[in-house]
C-alpha cells in the first residue's frame, strides 16, 4: 500500500489522467453497490411486503392481527411450529451423528476417500426433489428396504412403516441434509494442526482421547457452521415433508406455507405463516449462536483454571 | 456419580475405537448403500412397466419416458430449466463480481456486518420471503416470465456467488497487483490481464454451481412460475403430487442428468466447504 501511494506521487506531475479518481471511500461504495441493490431489491422488499400482507385483513383491506390469530389461535399455530422445531432440532443432531464419524474416519484418507467425499457432495448438487422421491420408493411398504428386512432379517415378518411417521421424518431430514454439517466438519477437522495431534499421540493418547480433546474442540466452529446450516435447510425444506410426510406434512411449517399460498390462494394468512417462520429462524440462530459460543467460553475458562 | 457415568462412557467410546477399522469399514458401506440407492431405484423405477412387491421390476420398458414426453413436452421444460439457470448464474455473477471485490481487497467499515447483511437471504428458509416475492413480482408483472423467476432464484444465490468469488478474490497476492501498476497496468489492464486469470478457476466453478443449484430449485420456482415457464423440477413434483409415479421417475431421471454431468464435472476443482459454511465458518 505504502509502496503504491509512493508511486503515484511521483507519477502525478507526469501522466495527467491519474489525477482524476475517486476517492477510496467512493470507489468501495459503489463497488458494493450492486450488493446492496441486489439486498435491498431481491431480499428487504420482498420481506417487508410479506409483513405487511402478514397485517392485512384479506375481507376489508385494512391493518389487523387476524392472520396471526387465525394461525396461532384456530389452526393449531403453535403445535406447528413446536414440531417443526423438534424435527428440525432432532435432524441436526441426527445429522451430526452421521457426519461425525464419517469426517472422522474420511480425515484420515481410507481407500476410496475420493469417492465417499463425491458420495457426501452429491446430495447437494443432485435435485433435492428426486433424493426425496427416491426416498420414498426406498422406504415405501413394499420397498427395498422393507423387502430387506422381511426377506432377509430373520424374526420380522412384517414390513415397517417408515414414511409418514415422525422418526421416519427425521431420519430422511437427516439424510438428505446432512452434507452440510459433514462438510463443515471435515474442513475444520483437517485444518487443525497435525502436530497438536502429534503432541497428544506422543503423551501417550489414544484415538479416542486425541478425537475427545484435540479434534473435536478444534473443530468445534466448523461443526458449529455447518449444523447450523443444515438447521436452516431443515426447517425450510419443503419437498421432503410433501412427498414423505404424509399427513405429517400438516404440521410442518413451510408446508403451511406452501398449501395456504398456493393451494388455497390465501396469500394473507400464507405471508403471517411466512413471517412467523422468519422471525423463529433469526432467534434459533442467534440463541445457537450464543450458546454454542457462551459454552466455548466456559470450557476455556474450565481448562485455563484446571 | 458424574464422573463414573462420564467414564463408563469413555470407557464405551474407547472400546469402540479398539475396533474401529471394523466398525469404520461397516460404516462406509452402510453410508455408499444408503446415499445412492435413491437414485438408483429411481432409475429402476422409470423403466419399470410392472412392479408390484418383488425386489426387480416384472416387466420393463420404455412406457414411462413416452408418458412423460407425451405429458409434459420435455424439450421445452428442459429448455425453460437450462435458460432459467443460465440467467440466474450470469445475473449472480455479475452482482459478485465487484461486491467480492470489495469485500476481499478493500478497507471496508462494517465489514462483518455488511457480510453478515448479504448472507441473510441464504439463512433464510426461501418460503419465509417468497410470498413477498411473489406479491412483489406480481405487480411488476415478472410472474411467468423466465428473468422474473430467475431474478427470484438470484435472491438465495447470489449470496452464494459472493462468498466463493470473495474467497477466489481474496486468494490473489497483492504483490502481483503491485507488480502490475509498477508495469504501467491501469485499472482495466490490470483486471484483465491479473485479476481474472488468477481468479478465473474459482469464478467458473462458483458459476458451476450456482447453476446446477438454480436447475434444482423448486421452492422459489413454484411461487413464481406460470405456463409458460415450467421447470423440469416443477414437473417432477407436479407428476408426483398427482400420483403419476412412474412419469415422476422418468421425469426424475431426465432431470438427473444434467445435474450427474456438472457433479462429475466439479469434484474436480471445487472446495464444497465453501458453499456449506454458516457465517461463523471458515
Amino acid at each position: 500500500m505504502q509502496l503504491a501511494g509512493d508511486g503515484e506521487a511521483t507519477h502525478k506531475a507526469t501522466t495527467w489522467s491519474r489525477e482524476w479518481r475517486l476517492p477510496d471511500g467512493v470507489g468501495t461504495f459503489l463497488l458494493l453497490l450492486p450488493g446492496l441493490v441486489f439486498f435491498v431489491v431481491l431480499f428487504v422488499l420482498p420481506a417487508t411486503t410479506a409483513v405487511t400482507r402478514s397485517f392485512t385483513d384479506r375481507e376489508t383491506d385494512s391493518f389487523s392481527w387476524v392472520n396471526f390469530q387465525t394461525f396461532l389461535g384456530d389452526a393449531n399455530g403453535w403445535g406447528i411450529l413446536g414440531y417443526t422445531l423438534g424435527l428440525a432440532t432432532a435432524a441436526t443432531l441426527v445429522a451430526a451423528l452421521i457426519s461425525l464419524p464419517l469426517a472422522e474416519i474420511l480425515r484420515h484418507r481410507p481407500p476410496g476417500n475420493r469417492f465417499f467425499r463425491l458420495l457426501i457432495i452429491s446430495p447437494l448438487l443432485l435435485p433435492g426433489i428426486v433424493n426425496a422421491f427416491g426416498l420414498y420408493l426406498l422406504f415405501e411398504r413394499w420397498g427395498w428396504f422393507n423387502k430387506f428386512l422381511v426377506d432377509v432379517v430373520p424374526f420380522i415378518s412384517t414390513p415397517w412403516e417408515i414414511t409418514n411417521t415422525t422418526p421416519g421424518l427425521i431420519f430422511f431430514y437427516a439424510i438428505v441434509l446432512f452434507p452440510f454439517t459433514a462438510i463443515n466438519a471435515l474442513a475444520a477437522m483437517e485444518a487443525i494442526d497435525p502436530s497438536l495431534e502429534e503432541a497428544a499421540a506422543v503423551s501417550g493418547a489414544g484415538p479416542w482421547l486425541r478425537f475427545r480433546h484435540v479434534i473435536l474442540p478444534g473443530a468445534a466452529r466448523g461443526i458449529i457452521a455447518g449444523s447450523i446450516m443444515t438447521f436452516v435447510m431443515c426447517f425450510g425444506a419443503l419437498s421432503i415433508p410433501l412427498i414423505l410426510g404424509g399427513e405429517l406434512a400438516r404440521n410442518i411449517l413451510s408446508f403451511e406455507v406452501y398449501r395456504n399460498a398456493v393451494v388455497f390462494g390465501k396469500w394473507e394468512l400464507a405471508s403471517a405463516i411466512a413471517v412467523i417462520m422468519g422471525l423463529v429462524q433469526l432467534i434459533a440462530i442467534g440463541a445457537y449462536l450464543a450458546l454454542a459460543q457462551g459454552s466455548f467460553a466456559r470450557g476455556a475458562v474450565e481448562r485455563e483454571a484446571g | 456419580m458424574a464422573t463414573v457415568r462420564a467414564n463408563a462412557t469413555g470407557l464405551l467410546a474407547q472400546s469402540l475405537f479398539q475396533g474401529r477399522y471394523l466398525l469404520a469399514a461397516a460404516f462406509l458401506i452402510a453410508f455408499t448403500l444408503l446415499v445412492p440407492a435413491p437414485y438408483i431405484i429411481t432409475v429402476v423405477k422409470s423403466f419399470a412397466t410392472i412392479w408390484r412387491d418383488t425386489w426387480w421390476p416384472e416387466k420393463t420398458g420404455f412406457q414411462a419416458y413416452e408418458f412423460a414426453w407425451i405429458l409434459t413436452d420435455v424439450p421445452r421444460v428442459l429448455g425453460n430449466s437450462l435458460l432459467i439457470a443460465l440467467l440466474a448464474t450470469l445475473i449472480s455473477t455479475l452482482i459478485a463480481l465487484p461486491t467480492a471485490w470489495a469485500l476481499a481487497k478493500r478497507p471496508l467499515r462494517f465489514r462483518l456486518l455488511i457480510i453478515t447483511l448479504l448472507l441473510l437471504p441464504r439463512l433464510m428458509p426461501p418460503l419465509a420471503f417468497a410470498v413477498g416475492t411473489a406479491r412483489l413480482f406480481y405487480d411488476l408483472n415478472l410472474i411467468d416470465t423466465h428473468i422474473g423467476v430467475a431474478l427470484a432464484h438470484v435472491t438465495v444465490l447470489a449470496p452464494y456467488s459472493i462468498l466463493l468469488i470473495t474467497a477466489a478474490f481474496a486468494g490473489i497476492d497483492d504483490r502481483l497487483l503491485e507488480a502490475g501498476r509498477v508495469c504501467g497496468a491501469k485499472g482495466y489492464h490490470l483486471f484483465l490481464y491479473i485479476i481474472l486469470p488468477m481468479a478465473a478457476p474459482g469464478i467458473l466453478a462458483s458459476m458451476v454451481f450456482i447453476f446446477a443449484f438454480s436447475y434444482n430449485e423448486l421452492e422459489l420456482s413454484m411461487l413464481t412460475y406460470g405456463p409458460a415457464t415450467q421447470t423440469l423440477t416443477v414437473e417432477a413434483f407436479n407428476n408426483i403430487a398427482e400420483g403419476f409415479l412412474d412419469v415422476a421417475a422418468a421425469v426424475s431421471v431426465i432431470l438427473s442428468i444434467p445435474a450427474i454431468l456438472i457433479l462429475l464435472l466439479l469434484q474436480r476443482w471445487i472446495r464444497p466447504e465453501r458453499l456449506t459454511g454458516g457465517f461463523k465458518g471458515n
